[in-house]
């Protein structure tokens, strides 16, 4: 098998050239035949080379689009990865990662909030009205808490805030309470004849507790809520409030 | 002449050069490691071919969705001596295959009827 060059006979007519520029001396005629073949290989050589730049620049132009098309595609789908689809807020595994990130370095404390009698909207008004209501609290609770803090979908009718930085401990109970009023003064569009309310579980980490312990506790205090007749914010004993 | 087979890999298009039937044809991708390694002997055997040509009809198609710039060089080669093949009275057909939403293979076509105008230029589109 024979060894092949990408400008092999570009080169063989740079080596007639030469052999006609050395033994062409003599001969007028050679010279003359020599050029001419060089004439004609270099005029196809700067033919191909023009092409092959216009290929290759239309080729790197689409690269270039395909690449931002990919970019576009690698953030739509990070956002969607850790986002709730329906609220478009953080969804749990999200909230819970970044809780963890904040816990290992600030003070930090919990919110958890679950909607009241939400069963009762599905059941009596069909799911795609719980949806509804679900997106209209999620964007009420986002309102209310501030672009500070994390607000996530914990699962169902249970959301998630936290609260960062700082005195975490009186700006928690607030922005809690600040929500609760929100929600309780103004019923969803979807159902302006139905009050929907929320009950909200407040708690600050305490020293070196991990966000396991901090959820377990929060929920507690969402559960006293709940018990103590609902609409209202409990924060946890203790550490907090 | 003994016919040129060989299947499609990830980077080199299948090649199906039947030098009897006077049909040659490429199609899939080319960035080989080495263009003029992969395309050096199938040029080589291409020119045997042509050289023995008396007025012929020759098919060419070719179906190629990525070459890289070196794989492009030595298929200038491939045109090249095609349209020497139809300058000394054969007839070459080269039927140009492009995906519809791909201009850059059109254009690229329609820079070779520009370029070798002696080999009948069939564009052929390909429904995406």
């Amino acid at each position: 098998m024979q060894e092949h060059d990408l400008f092999e006979s570009e080169m063989l007519a740079l080596e007639r050239a030469r052999v006609a520029l050395m033994e062409g001396e003599s001969s007028p005629e050679l010279w003359r035949e020599a050029l001419d073949t060089l004439s004609r290989d270099f005029e196809r050589l700067v033919r191909e080379m023009r092409r092959l730049i216009r290929h290759s620049d239309r080729t790197e132009r689409e690269l270039n689009l395909a690449n931002a098309r990919l970019t576009d595609l690698a953030a739509a789908l990070e956002y969607s990865n850790q986002h709730d689809g329906l609220t478009g807020l953080l969804n749990r595994a999200t909230f819970i990662d970044r809780a963890r990130r904040h816990i290992d370095r600030q003070s930090v404390a919990l919110i958890l909030i679950d909607i009241d009698h939400f069963k009762r909207i599905n059941d009596q008004h069909g799911h795609p009205v719980g949806d509804a209501v679900l997106i209209d609290v999620a964007r009420r609770l986002r309102q209310a808490a501030g672009d500070e803090v994390e607000t996530g979908r914990m699962g169902g009718e249970e959301f998630g805030l936290l609260v960062h930085g700082g005195d975490v401990r009186e700006r928690a109970r607030q922005i809690a309470e600040s929500c609760r009023a929100t929600l309780e003064a103004r019923a969803p569009e979807v159902l302006p004849e139905t009050p929907v309310t929320a009950s909200f579980g407040v708690c600050q980490a305490g020293q070196g507790e991990g966000f396991e312990l901090l959820y377990v506790r929060t929920d507690e205090a969402l559960y006293r809520a709940k018990h103590e007749g609902r609409n209202r914010v409990l924060c946890c004993p203790n550490v907090c409030c | 002449m003994e016919k040129i087979h060989l299947p499609a890999t990830s980077n080199t298009p299948e090649v199906d050069f039947d030098f009897q039937a006077r049909r040659l044809m490429l199609r899939g991708e080319s960035y080989p490691e080495s263009a003029a390694a992969f395309y050096g002997d199938i040029l080589e055997s291409t020119r045997e071919f042509l050289a023995g040509l008396v007025e012929q009809d020759v098919i060419v198609e070719v179906q190629l969705t990525y070459f890289n710039s070196s794989s492009t060089k030595m298929l200038f080669g491939l045109f090249e001596m095609l349209n020497q093949a139809a300058q000394a009275g054969n007839r070459v057909h080269l039927h140009w295959y492009y995906d519809s939403e791909d201009e850059t293979i059109l254009e690229f076509g329609l820079e070779l009827r520009e370029d070798f105008p002696d080999i009948e230029f069939l564009p052929r589109e390909l429904e995406v």
